[in-house]
């Protein structure tokens, strides 16, 4: 067997803050994230959802946000940067979209984020590059949704993956 | 014989397409072969042997047990010592086998969780890198990450041998019975095949260590609060999934024996536990039964507070007071609680000396248990909301769930903190999270409305699991929809009745509105899809199924008959083991109500709801009388046919028209327009009169007096699945009328339908699905005429408040971050050894993934930050 020998130090490897997580018999780790072209105003819309709590705690614990809490303005703002950072899109020609971020708001036991680009016609697809939380949390799952006219396309990023194509 | 509708011609005002669609409308069912691609009524099929099993001798075709019904049958004593410094237990138990199957057993298995966390272990060896440190083991794909959770998961694991030790395994003469470990699994092979009837009594003699669940992760372990005792430290242990259980045997699998990887939970075998705990004296346990020695475990004060509880509020019986002190000193001695717990599925219990206690009866008319106590064990931390909600949430769950259910079929009922987060559940004891927090400013201890709703939900689900699956006891490691769907819905029926506007999903009070998202995803399997093989775990386990029963009971059966049919079932297999064949054919059974669609669409399909109301026609019946309907038309024509802008800008400018010029132009068709009355069209409407047999002629009088207008409505099946139509029809005169299409409209051609409906008013507006009662995903084309929808970011952005402030806030941040505190987090690259870099392909995937050195230097920043705090 081919072994692979790595050195765990501060300055040779990523150590990536993970806080307690104790069991969870009924609540699956994701952010799921829906990415929408509105042809009312020609604006091409991403929207994300992380649990509130859960998200909360990470992000803290990780250094990103000065708060654990997200009452805070700053601290949602903290987050849409993190976001804004950690998702990006690119038409299938490999044209970044430039993310605005519009806010982030919180709903029940959810923070949601929004973004958007202006984009006057309808992409073809999408390339997604989605890393909301996946270094922070193990298991941590991102559904990202991609809706091309009818059609809805799931991607679910996982573990290393890298950009993903959701095409037309 | 003519159709009466022959006699009459349409006067349309809103459309001219009538009698084309009336055409359409009648030949609109074709179908293709079945189960082809036309195959039009392939969604109202009856469920057949490619989706249900056939029924049998033991399990009915009515949904119940059958004639032959049989379950086995394991009863346990136990002798358990916690080693409170070790965080070990060490344990002997006898079991009590009966073979209640119409086989011979030539060897029994029993199930080993605590093995999963053995080096070694199928769970471990078999985690791909990015569910190191992960608490299921389901992680997919992906490495190079290597997380703080993954390095303390790695050193507990290093630190400490999880996993059974065994001292013996012996038959009830005391000789050693021959058993093979399998990773979770223990066969003991048998000297005779066990015969049907036979009884097996064997002891087993184990211990081991105690996980460390905040490190290590699971349903059980110990919790530790480092500052207690002058950084002494005090431990909270919870002990689940901690001896060697019988493994199900049945009739539709055999024995149940897939190994334990983590996520997959249990079925098992129902039977009496007696269960004798030694623990630290100062100690407080919580457990499955009945404590059986009060008076050598309690104090008198504690046992008189204990008989003092009542329905009307939670008493304590160790105070908080009471647990802080306790929670000072440690003792030297050792005190055994004993328990006794009949016909249960499992056992679990906990134990600390931080414990507080409180207790609330529950009363029920019920002959064996007319009160139940609940109870709730929690340390000082989960204060101040644990003391108000806790026990309360226990005695609402039982309220409600009674109501759908059965009576709460054990004596207690208890809700131990044994955790910061999520819940697991247990016969009589549940494990629940949700703590408040301390805030960085103020010091004082708060607490969210989030945490607050997560615990009284978290509450609720598993203390609702004491009826799904702890007593209809249904096989979770393979249909786990089966208990977590069920007891989802009736968790949502128990917060309904909680409070008004309960954040049941997703922060909405309503789960429907929710379930679209997971819906409408390309990457997602039917529910009926074995647990394992299960994408989008939660909500196609938990509130896809649940959302479907909501749908079931509020919009496809009705209360009354969804309530009884559910309540059939429940009762039908209590202290039974259900299929979903059981619970597909009693829901039918027990209402008459066709359901094969419903759980064709919902629970082996993936469509999801999303009908659309296309367009609405409206009509009145024609006199046919010309000299009547002259003016009709007439109006109906300019309303249709505007004046054209040319001739109406020339009238404007005062241009005088030829024809008014010249008075010999006109003749009689300028005094008569194309609408008026010619004897020809009279003498054609005398002779439709004298055609009509006499009771043709009644009904043409009744019409004419009636006035009625009629509708043709059209729905098109969007998204596949099978819903009823909820409408909400708004007359001209502000009444409104909600009517409800049941879903059997679609039998003959599941995409496009057309409903006709005659009122005596006029329709002004119509809503489709306005309670939003049927999961449907998309409302903005639910409305005629139709009505414009504003997505959540639409309403966002059109708060310009909310908006301006997050945008100052945004340029204040990123101004920081040019200023070089940016504190994003990030892995940053791992650095190979020489042998890697010979590997230029992995060089190559590495490159792509190495960061900025801004990216870097503020991961070093993050790490440095997070390497000091401890």
């Amino acid at each position: 067997m081919y072994l692979t020998r790595r050195h765990i130090g501060s300055g040779l490897i990523a150590l990536c803050a993970v806080p307690a997580m104790p069991a969870y018999a009924h609540r699956e780790k994701t952010t799921v994230s829906e990415v929408v072209w509105s042809q009312k105003d020609e604006f091409l819309y991403a929207s994300h959802k992380f649990h509130l709590h859960q998200t909360e705690v990470s992000l803290f614990e990780a250094g990103i946000t000065h708060s654990a809490k997200f009452e805070s303005l700053r601290a949602r703002a903290e987050l849409a940067l993190y976001v804004q950072k950690n998702f990006k899109l690119e038409l299938i020609d490999g044209t970044p979209l430039p993310l605005e971020v519009l806010g982030a708001e919180i709903e029940g036991r959810d923070v949601w984020v929004y973004q958007q680009a202006r984009l006057n016609t309808p992409p073809q697809g999408l390339i997604v590059t989605c890393d909301l939380l996946r270094s922070i949390i193990p298991n941590q799952i991102n559904h990202v949704d991609v809706k091309l006219g009818r059609k809805t396309h799931s991607l679910a990023f996982r573990g290393n993956d890298g950009p993903k194509k959701a095409l037309a | 014989m003519r159709p009466v509708l022959n006699a009459f011609k349409f006067g349309f005002t809103l459309s001219a397409a009538a009698l084309a669609v009336l055409a359409l409308s009648s030949t609109a069912h074709a179908d293709g072969p079945a189960f082809s691609k036309g195959d039009q009524v392939a969604k109202f099929r009856q469920l057949g042997p490619e989706s249900l099993p056939t029924p049998n001798i033991f399990r009915n075709a009515a949904g119940a047990p059958g004639p032959a019904y049989w379950q086995q049958r394991a009863s346990h004593k136990i002798d358990v010592t916690l080693d409170e410094d070790k965080r070990h237990i060490t344990a002997s138990m006898d079991i009590e086998y009966v073979n209640d199957s119409p086989d011979s057993l030539k060897y029994i298995w029993l199930a080993l969780d605590q093995n999963r966390f053995k080096d070694g272990s199928l769970a471990r060896e078999s985690a791909v890198a990015s569910a190191a440190g992960s608490r299921r083991g389901d992680g997919a794909g992906g490495a190079d990450r290597y997380s703080f959770g993954a390095l303390r998961y790695e050193q507990a694991m290093e630190d400490r041998e999880y996993g059974f030790e065994f001292k013996s395994v012996t038959d009830a003469r005391g000789r050693a019975l021959s058993y093979t470990i399998n990773d979770s699994m223990m066969r003991i092979d048998l000297d005779e095949p066990l015969a049907p009837q036979d009884v097996l009594n064997f002891s087993i003699d184990w211990e081991h260590n105690i996980i460390d669940e905040v490190a290590v992760g699971g349903r059980g372990g110990y919790e530790t609060f480092p500052d207690d005792r002058d950084g002494k430290g005090n431990d909270i242990f919870g002990l689940a999934q901690w001896f060697p259980r019988l493994a199900a045997y049945t009739d539709y699998t055999g024995w149940q024996n897939k190994q334990f990887l983590g996520r997959g939970e249990f079925t098992l075998e129902f039977g009496d536990y007696e269960v004798n705990i030694n623990v630290p004296a100062d100690h407080i346990v919580a457990s499955t039964g009945e404590l059986q020695n009060p008076e050598k475990v309690l104090t008198a004060e504690q046992r008189e507070r204990l008989a003092d509880a009542n329905p009307k509020k939670p008493l304590f019986i160790v105070t908080p007071e009471e647990a802080e002190k306790n929670s000072e000193t440690k003792s030297g001695k050792r005190k055994t609680w004993s328990f006794k717990a009949e016909n249960v599925r499992d056992f679990a219990w906990s134990s600390s000396r931080k414990y507080i206690w409180d207790a609330m009866t529950f009363e029920q008319d019920d002959e064996k248990n007319p009160t139940v106590l609940a109870m709730s064990f929690y340390p000082p931390e989960a204060e101040p909301i644990w003391s108000q909600y806790s026990t309360q949430a226990v005695v609402h769950t039982m309220d409600v769930y009674n109501k759908f259910a059965f009576n709460y079929p054990y004596p207690t009922a208890q809700s131990v903190n044994s955790w910061e987060r999520g819940g697991m559940e247990y016969p009589m004891i549940t494990f629940n999270g949700y703590r408040p927090s301390v805030d960085e400013k103020t010091d004082e201890v708060t607490y969210s409305r989030n945490i607050k709703y997560g615990l009284i939900g978290v509450i609720i689900h598993e203390i609702g699991h004491i009826y799904f699956p702890m007593t209809v006891n249904s096989d979770e490691r393979r249909w786990t929809w089966m208990d977590e769907g069920l007891n989802t819905f009736l968790e949502y029926m128990a917060e309904y009745e909680w409070e008004e506007n309960f954040p049941i999903l997703g922060g909405q009070q309503n789960p429907l509105d929710s379930i679209t998202r997971y819906m409408t995803s390309s990457n997602q399997v039917p529910i009926m899809t074995q647990s394992d093989s299960v994408l989008q775990f939660g909500p196609n386990a938990y509130s896809k199924p649940a959302s479907s029963l909501v749908v079931l009971r509020e919009t496809v059966m009705g209360r009354e008959l969804f309530d009884f049919a559910f309540r059939e079932y429940a009762n039908r297999w209590k202290f039974k083991r259900p299929t979903p064949a059981d619970f597909f054919r009693t829901m039918e059974d027990a209402s008459a109500v066709d359901l094969d669609w419903f759980w064709r669409g919902w629970y082996f399909g993936t469509d999801h709801v999303d009908m659309a109301l296309t367009s609405i026609r409206e009509y009145q019946i024609s006199t046919q009388d010309p000299d009547a309907e002259e003016d009709f038309k007439r109006e109906q024509d300019a309303a249709y046919k505007p004046e054209n802008i040319t001739q109406k800008r020339n009238r404007e400018e005062g241009i005088k028209p030829r024809i008014k010029r010249f008075d010999d132009l006109e003749d009689f068709y300028n005094e008569n327009d194309k609408f008026t009355a010619t004897n020809k069209d009279r003498n054609k409407y005398t002779s439709l009169l004298d055609g009509l047999e006499d009771w043709e002629k009644a009904a043409y009088d009744r019409a004419m007096k009636d006035g009625k207008f009629i509708y043709f409505m059209d729905f098109e099946n969007i998204g596949g699945l099978i819903s009823p139509l909820p409408l909400k029809i708004t007359y001209e005169n502000g009444e409104v009328e909600e009517l409800m299409i049941p879903a059997e409209i679609w039998r003959r051609n599941s995409k496009n339908v057309t409903k006709l409906i005659t009122r005596k008013k006029r329709i002004q507006t119509v809503e489709l699905d306005p309670h939003h009662q049927t999961a449907d995903a998309n409302y903005s084309n639910n409305t005629f005429p139709p009505t414009l929808r504003s997505s959540r970011i639409e309403l966002y952005k059109s708060s310009s408040t909310r908006g301006n402030m997050m945008a100052e806030m945004l340029v204040e941040l990123k101004s920081e971050e040019k200023d070089g505190s940016d504190k994003d987090e990030k892995s940053v690259p791992l650095q190979g050894t020489d042998r890697d870099a010979k590997n230029s392909s992995s060089n190559e995937r590495q490159s792509k993934k190495k960061l900025n050195k801004k990216e870097s230097s503020s991961l070093r920043k993050t790490l440095e930050k997070l390497l000091s705090r401890d």
